[in-house]
């Protein structure tokens, strides 16, 4: 509850510094805020097991974790965006406002116990982001991505409207722990209404367009490649961890005993949306589609998350996205530095990067290593953790399809990295100094490293 | 509720809405081929002057797609805002009496943030017609 609240006052701040012409101040401001949401989180006083606001909203550990992440991770890719805005950007204090907010929208979703607040969440997370991924006014592409994912997110919420509207229709609340005692008040989900049924399966379509899985991966590259790098690591990260925790949420807290029934369609989603991931990923050019493809990719392996939810616990998910996080937001700091001095946004592009900036190929390189997971960085724990608990509920041939789909990622992966190391045509690259760009992004790669070593540092604090 | 509202009607024999059906079916299937038929057999003469959209005399040029300035909308979403704050005054002014100073307190409270964000729009320009 505290960081929603800071966060919103911080947001609307933002905007009124934004107005009043202060850019120096903007993003100082921001990020104090954003480090006092991220310790009001962890106060004792916001921790509460039971549903604040007429059952609205619920602060149990759960989401306090998923804020945790959310907060810590934009707390990196507002500072690693001072590259980005340096020079451009009249409307810097509104960007900001526009992240809070997004981030308020996720904070919101993951902690929701009623559809309605659910609902609210998720528009919430979406829009500012549809605002974002257009915010770069003279590029065309910037433009489209901003329709393309206004028209689609807008369509798609639509269905989880009418999926809420069904299981309104047949529950007769929007509470999540009346729907869940209805579906308890059944002996099997076999006998529960069709009607009921139909609304939770429209709501997870909603879901699985939100992460961006397969089939309605479609929007994801085109936005992701289109919208601005810090908001495409945003999008990959930050609103990837909320859609994925409210759907664990939705999952868990709502349908609860149903979600198993799920098991064999997410399963087999999850299998075809890593395929196609990685399948695409290895002839993307631009770096960014390339993490696009891989982030639907990525999608798959979280989705294995979803199988056999009640028996298993949620931490090694949100580890998993953790770590994706990072990584993700190592590589797209690299190539905001890239792309600043060379123009080009292409894997080519990382040429001659070895020659100047040994140390940025240094955390480019141990973040693709965690990407594609290779021990003992942090995303090979992440994938370990994921995959062992599939062969403990059954699911073997999925392993086996994420284990060849993992060797395809490598070999996308270790194509940036040979990029990195290859000479430069012209010379070495030059790229401008930004004050604790570098620091930052050291502390991000060691933070994989120590992640990847004592992964217990994580499981056990909670 | 609905769901025992929706079993109970399919329980009942379908064989009654038979007729409806057809009718609909006979309906809609007369003015299909009515349509159908006179747009085929009746005379037509096609120049390209017919073709073109009728624009009140005025002769149409160029796509109609053009990019236009969003002040437009700009000023009129922002009137929309703040009309619809203003209809919050109507009930406050008709119970004005009854309130009194913590109803005058509250409605203060109210008008604040409406005022903070046109202290916002104003300081952004977006009253600006020239400069926008």
């Amino acid at each position: 509850m505290y960081p929603i609240i800071v966060l919103s006052v911080a947001g609307i701040l933002s905007m009124f510094i934004g107005a009043f012409k202060l850019k120096k101040v903007a993003l100082p401001a921001v990020l104090l805020a954003t480090l006092a949401a991220f310790g009001s989180n962890l106060l004792p006083q916001n921790f509460n097991d039971t549903p604040l606001y007429s059952g609205m909203l619920q602060f149990d550990w759960f989401s306090i974790r998923y804020a945790a992440v959310m907060i810590a991770v934009t707390l990196v890719i507002l500072i690693l965006s001072r590259r980005y805005y340096r020079d451009a950007a009249e409307h810097l204090g509104d960007i900001y406002a526009l992240f809070l907010f997004s981030v308020v929208g996720g904070m919101i979703m993951v902690g929701s116990m009623n559809l309605v607040m659910f609902f609210v969440g998720i528009e919430i997370l979406s829009i500012p982001l549809y605002i974002l991924a257009a915010s770069e006014r003279n590029n065309l592409l910037s433009n489209e991505a901003g329709l393309k994912y206004f028209l689609l997110g807008s369509f798609i919420t639509v269905f989880m409207l009418l999926g809420i509207v069904l299981v309104y229709g047949t529950v007769g609340s929007f509470d999540f722990d009346a729907i869940n005692s209805f579906v308890h008040s059944y002996n099997s989900s076999d006998e529960l209404p069709m009607l009921f049924k139909v609304g939770v399966l429209l709501i997870l379509v909603a879901f699985i367009f939100k992460i961006s899985a397969a089939p309605f991966h479609f929007w994801s590259p085109d936005v992701y490649q289109g919208s601005p790098a810090v908001i495409m690591v945003f999008m990959a990260t930050v609103a990837k961890t909320a859609a994925f925790g409210g759907a664990y949420r939705f999952l868990d807290a709502c349908i609860g005993p149903m979600s198993d029934d799920f098991s064999v369609m997410f399963a087999v989603l999850a299998a075809l949306t890593m395929s196609i991931g990685n399948l695409m990923a290895l002839r993307q050019d631009s770096l960014k589609r390339l993490l696009a493809f891989s982030s639907v990719a990525n999608a798959g392996y979280l989705m294995m998350g979803f199988i056999g939810l009640n028996e298993k616990p949620t931490d090694t998910t949100l580890y998993y996205m953790l770590v994706y996080s990072i990584a993700n937001v190592i590589a797209i700091a690299v190539y905001l530095t890239v792309k600043e001095s060379q123009g080009s946004g292409s894997i080519a592009g990382l040429r001659g990067l070895y020659q100047s900036k040994p140390l940025l190929t240094f955390c480019l390189v141990l973040a693709m290593l965690s990407l594609a997971g290779i021990p003992p960085l942090a995303g090979f724990v992440g994938k370990y953790a994921i995959f062992v608990e599939a062969i403990r509920d059954g699911y073997a041939w999925l392993v086996v399809i994420a284990a060849i789909n993992s060797v395809l990622g490598i070999f996308y992966y270790f194509r940036v990295m040979r990029a990195a190391f290859e000479p430069a045509e012209g010379g070495p690259v030059q790229v401008p100094y930004v004050l604790g760009y570098s620091a930052v992004l050291v502390m991000c790669t060691l933070a994989l490293l120590v992640l990847g070593i004592f992964p217990n540092l994580f499981f056990g604090i909670w | 509720m609905l769901n025992s509202y929706l079993n109970k009607n399919t329980m009942e024999s379908n064989v009654d809405y038979l007729g409806i059906l057809l009718q609909m079916a006979f309906a809609l299937g007369f003015v299909g081929l009515t349509m159908v038929a006179t747009h085929t057999l009746g005379p037509k003469r096609r120049t390209a002057q017919k073709a073109e959209a009728f624009e009140c005399g005025v002769e149409s040029v160029g796509n109609a797609r053009l990019p236009f300035s969003i002040k437009y909308f700009l000023t009129a979403i922002l009137f929309v805002l703040f009309d619809v704050e203003v209809i919050f005054f109507y009930p406050w002014a008709v119970n004005f009496k009854e309130l009194g100073g913590i109803g005058y307190l509250k409605m203060l409270f109210f008008i604040a943030p409406l005022f903070l964000g046109y202290l916002y729009i104003l300081k952004k320009g977006a009253l600006n017609w020239e400069k926008m």
